[in-house]
């Protein structure tokens, strides 16, 4: 687990930690990005002291675990959200509803 | 450069000690340890609401990550101008949102339908005419895409309809070069291996079907109009021919009365072996609620909002112990910015009742003086049912306008706004006022990160 640490300190991340994207903010802080709000490129996401390399996936708009229903996702960060959302036979709760019967909430 | 706190951005306090910052404009979401979300909640509330932050917050090694997902904006960033260009815009280039009612007729009799007592099937003529007012589109407008949702009655019950039609969608997608889904919302009971192979084919990826609970409960709200026949058990025999075939949403209508029937209910799709990380199964609880004069009657068994979340929790924390994937989905209320909010104020969004009225609204789709035209007939873009879909903007609204939820929300349903349905407009702030952010904190609590 990140948490707790800087990132400067974690060498070897665990399963879901190599998933995040986590930067240092401080002394022993750490800021953990979950979902962008866009794409953003590597020079951009280094600004942040975020590395790229095995430990983060970065791209896309938004984040695919957000809408995958797979459980071998913890957070990623995806290029495409809409093919993603085909591929796992899903909708955002965001698309268009008629309401009723296909409302969820 | 001066910047101000986003109108958007939530702080939200974990148990765990860390915090999360989400903005519901952007929907960055980030976690932070204790120390840097206190920090950081006092670099937001270094100025009154609206007002630019002291300029000390720059050298803050916060500040490039709050810039970076839209925490804080420039003092100068129209926040609600930004929403309003992109609510219009894309409510304009909507995907090719159909729904179609290729029948009214259904074999149950459930008491809180909202689908009114019209009956009747789509004759070959009217889904000719479908094909027609598709094909026209297809050849002025470029979709980047295309999704049909059958609805009625029972869509089952029309299988060579949703055969004929899809087959000319899936052409015209192919020669469009446009991608297509096709979700089904059945009762189930009418799964046959026929039924099967008709949705495979017909690019059905997504099935709804609804249970609300076990035998006794299901049979008595979802009864078959054959009353020798327990429409529960021909509901598990259908699932039980497509869990792992298609994506399930397994939705459960809930109100006072069978609310802890749920729980049995999750127990048996346990014991079915259709909870687990790799089956594409989800059972979901959905509130009933007097969505139309004709579901009227339930106003007085639907449970309160209050009682629906603290439920929805728990049954999350359920999915995850049987190891449904249910952290940051969609569909177990995850927060997300919409674009725009309705298939009917989308331009692209149209449904079709089987006696080819063209609607928008799936609500009143059993309400002939609702419908924006017919089939066979050129629309009127200024029919004034056509007008009041196009027109309608929870941007109008001065609450909407100021609240902190609006990109999430965006008025919730239109046609309660339009109808000045109080209760259901109360009750869709409370949900978002009193919820979301609990929610959030409840997908973080399951994500374990």
């Amino acid at each position: 687990m990140p948490t707790r640490k800087s990132s400067k300190k974690s060498t070897k991340s665990t399963r879901k930690s190599r998933k995040t994207g986590t930067a240092s903010a401080g002394s022993e802080e750490v800021v953990m990005w979950l979902r962008l709000p866009r794409a953003m490129s590597v020079a951009e996401l280094q600004k942040l002291g975020i590395k790229g390399g095995d430990d983060i996936c970065f791209g896309g708009d938004t984040c695919i675990a957000a809408t995958s229903m797979r459980a071998d996702v913890g957070i990623v960060v995806q290029a495409d959200l809409q093919a993603a959302l085909d591929k796992a036979g899903l909708s955002r709760r965001a698309d268009p509803c008629f309401g009723g019967d296909t409302c969820i909430v | 450069m001066a910047w101000k706190a986003s109108h958007y951005t939530h702080l939200i306090p974990l148990t765990s000690g860390d915090g999360v910052v989400y903005n519901g404009r952007s929907g960055a979401l980030v976690k932070l340890s204790p120390g840097a979300f206190a920090r950081c909640e006092t670099l937001l509330s270094s100025s009154p609401h609206g007002k630019p932050l002291n300029s000390s917050v720059e050298r803050d090694d916060l500040f490039a990550h709050l810039v970076a997902g839209s925490f804080v904006v420039e003092e100068d960033f129209d926040e609600l101008a930004f929403i309003e260009d992109q609510y219009n815009r894309e409510r304009s280039r909507s995907q090719f949102l159909l729904t179609i009612l290729p029948t009214f007729g259904c074999n149950l009799g459930c008491d809180y339908c909202f689908v009114g007592k019209k009956k009747g099937a789509m004759d070959r003529e009217r889904q000719d005419q479908i094909i027609e007012f598709v094909t026209k589109r297809f050849e002025t407008q470029k979709f980047p895409k295309m999704a049909v949702d059958w609805f009625g009655g029972e869509p089952l019950l029309a299988l060579p309809a949703i055969e004929y039609l899809s087959a000319a969608f899936l052409d015209l997608c192919s020669r469009y070069d446009t991608p297509y889904s096709a979700q089904v919302i059945t009762n189930g009971t009418m799964m046959s291996d026929k039924a099967v192979d008709v949705m495979t084919n017909a690019g059905v990826d997504r099935l709804q079907i609804t249970l609300d609970g076990l035998r006794e409960i299901h049979d008595l709200r979802r009864p078959s109009k054959l009353r020798v026949i327990s429409s529960f058990e021909q509901t598990i025999l259908g699932l039980g021919k497509v869990v792992g075939k298609f994506v399930i949403r397994l939705r459960i209508n809930v109100d006072k009365h069978n609310l802890p029937e749920a729980w049995r209910l999750l127990d048996f799709f346990a014991e079915q072996k259709w909870l687990g990380a790799d089956i594409p199964f989800y059972p979901y609880l959905a509130r009933i609620s007097p969505f139309t004069d004709a579901c009227a009657s339930v106003a007085t068994e639907v449970c309160s909002v209050d009682e629906f979340q603290e439920t929805n929790t728990r049954w999350m924390k359920r999915l995850h112990e049987y190891g449904v994937p249910v952290a940051f989905q969609a569909l177990y209320q995850f927060p997300e910015p919409k674009l725009y909010n309705c298939g009917a104020i989308g331009n692209n969004g149209f449904i079709f009742n089987p006696n080819g009225e063209i609607h928008k609204c799936g609500l009143a789709v059993d309400d002939s003086t609702e419908a924006i035209g017919m089939l066979g007939q050129e629309l009127d873009a200024d029919h004034a049912n056509a007008v009041k879909w196009k027109e309608w903007t929870p941007l109008a609204n001065p609450v909407c306008r100021g609240c902190e939820f609006l990109p999430s929300c965006l008025g919730g349903c239109p046609r309660n706004q339009m109808q000045m349905r109080e209760v259901q407009k109360k009750e869709n702030c409370q949900y978002y006022q009193q919820h979301e952010n609990r929610i959030l904190a409840t997908h973080m609590e399951l994500a374990q990160l």
